[in-house]
């Protein structure tokens, strides 16, 4: 297994540069995993890859179409946006089915409190 | 009556839907991290590819695409039944992933000429993805077929334990005659089926693993000569339908695995069902 520096162009005549390593027997499959692992969201719109310690980089042969070309609105993680107005629509929602979180998390869900109760 | 093409698409979105859920369940799993995180992506491109596929069909159905994926019963599910099954090891899961993906090539080339001008359309696009998950696959093909010992033994085992059901890729969809006479279908099933085999048998003898496609009997079977030089019988292993005339795999016969188009499913399916539509069926219409 070697390791591959991976190199991207963020937009077209952007200069290379380094965003990331990953592990790949030999350059076919590294291209490969190469665009799974760090274009998905449309990151770039090429990459190179340069085995480590060497100086050759290999430019991906089509780039076309990485990052995807349907929908992937789903893929971003936007669930803990505005998680405080969340929280409380729940908690109105259980208000109303009669039920309410009558008690804090356990101590030991609660590292920081945890850590400052042992240093006082 | 229901629309003719509502079969056709609910099955092409429906294979789509339960092997991405199923290659979703690597996550976290796969041998490695670049692996697990190239086969999430792949899982996702799938349920991608159902969800336009279901917005499709929403007109023709009259329901919205979260309903059709999510709020019908398990046999209202027309996928086949290869999509359902559990990853099991590495070597079933590239096995499966290249007949899938090999034999969706075959149907959605032809489909970029249908009548159904929407479907086409949408196929186009979504075959600017699939050719990723065919190269995915062609690596992993090769790795395995060429690999060591103990890989390819596994690869052997698992393209042996997925070929059948994949044959029922191309199981007639309900109303197929009419969807080739309108021309939806460009090309019958047993048609692309065909084609398809060529292409497997092609790859197989490349690698020397076309005896994977060799349809063995049991009791009064074929005679293998065993390492002490010995004749006894061979192993069961049974394909069905599928032969070699003239030098060329051809399909005879019936499907193993069929019954996926019209609604049969494994028991495989009633637990993924479970697992994929719990949280629709707890709070319909939920949004987080």
């Amino acid at each position: 297994m070697h390791i591959w520096d991976v190199l991207s162009r963020r937009r077209d005549g952007d200069p290379w540069q380094v965003v990331g390593s990953i592990n790949a027997p030999d350059l076919d499959l590294a291209m490969m995993l190469a665009r799974e692992t760090h274009f998905r969201h449309g990151e770039g719109t090429t990459f190179a890859l340069r085995r480590r310690g060497e100086d050759q980089t290999h430019e991906c042969p089509d780039p076309s179409g990485i990052g995807g070309v349907v929908g992937k609105e789903y893929r971003r993680q936007e669930g803990y946006v505005g998680v405080g107005a969340k929280l409380k629509r729940v908690h109105a929602l259980m208000a109303e089915r009669g039920l309410v979180i009558d008690r804090p998390r356990p101590r030991g869900h609660r590292p920081r409190a945890a850590k400052e109760a042992a240093g006082a | 009556m229901p629309d003719p093409r509502l079969g056709l698409v609910l099955a092409l979105a429906d294979d789509e839907l339960v092997l991405g859920h199923r290659h979703s369940e690597w996550t976290g799993w796969a041998p490695y991290l670049e692996e697990d995180l190239a086969f999430s992506s792949i899982g996702q491109d799938e349920i991608g590819h159902a969800r336009l596929l279901y917005e499709l069909a929403e007109r023709l159905a009259g329901k919205d695409a979260d309903a059709l994926a999510l709020g019908r019963e398990p046999g209202e599910y027309r996928h086949a039944i290869l999509c359902e099954r559990p990853n099991g090891e590495w070597g079933y899961t590239i096995a499966r992933q290249y007949l899938y993906d090999t034999a969706d090539d075959v149907r959605l080339a032809s489909l970029e000429g249908s009548s159904f001008a929407e479907l086409a359309a949408a196929v186009r696009t979504i075959r600017l993805e699939e050719k990723y998950h065919l190269e995915h696959a062609g690596q992993w093909f090769e790795r395995l077929a060429n690999g060591p010992v103990e890989a390819r033994q596994r690869f052997a085992h698992g393209l042996e334990g997925a070929i059948g059901e994949a044959l029922a890729v191309f199981e007639e969809v309900p109303d197929e005659k009419a969807l080739v006479a309108d021309g939806v279908l460009p090309r019958s099933n047993e048609d692309l089926l065909g084609e398809w085999l060529g292409r497997l048998g092609a790859d197989l003898d490349r690698v020397s693993l076309d005896w994977v496609l060799t349809s063995h009997t049991g009791a009064d079977g074929e005679m293998v000569p065993t390492s002490s030089g010995e004749i006894e019988a061979g192993p069961t292993l049974t394909v069905p339908g599928v032969e070699r005339r003239d030098g060329r795999w051809v399909h005879v016969g019936e499907f193993a695995g069929q019954g996926g188009r019209r609604g049969r499913h494994t028991e495989d399916f009633a637990a993924l069902w479970e697992e994929m539509t719990g949280l629709y069926r707890a709070l319909p219409g939920a949004t987080w």
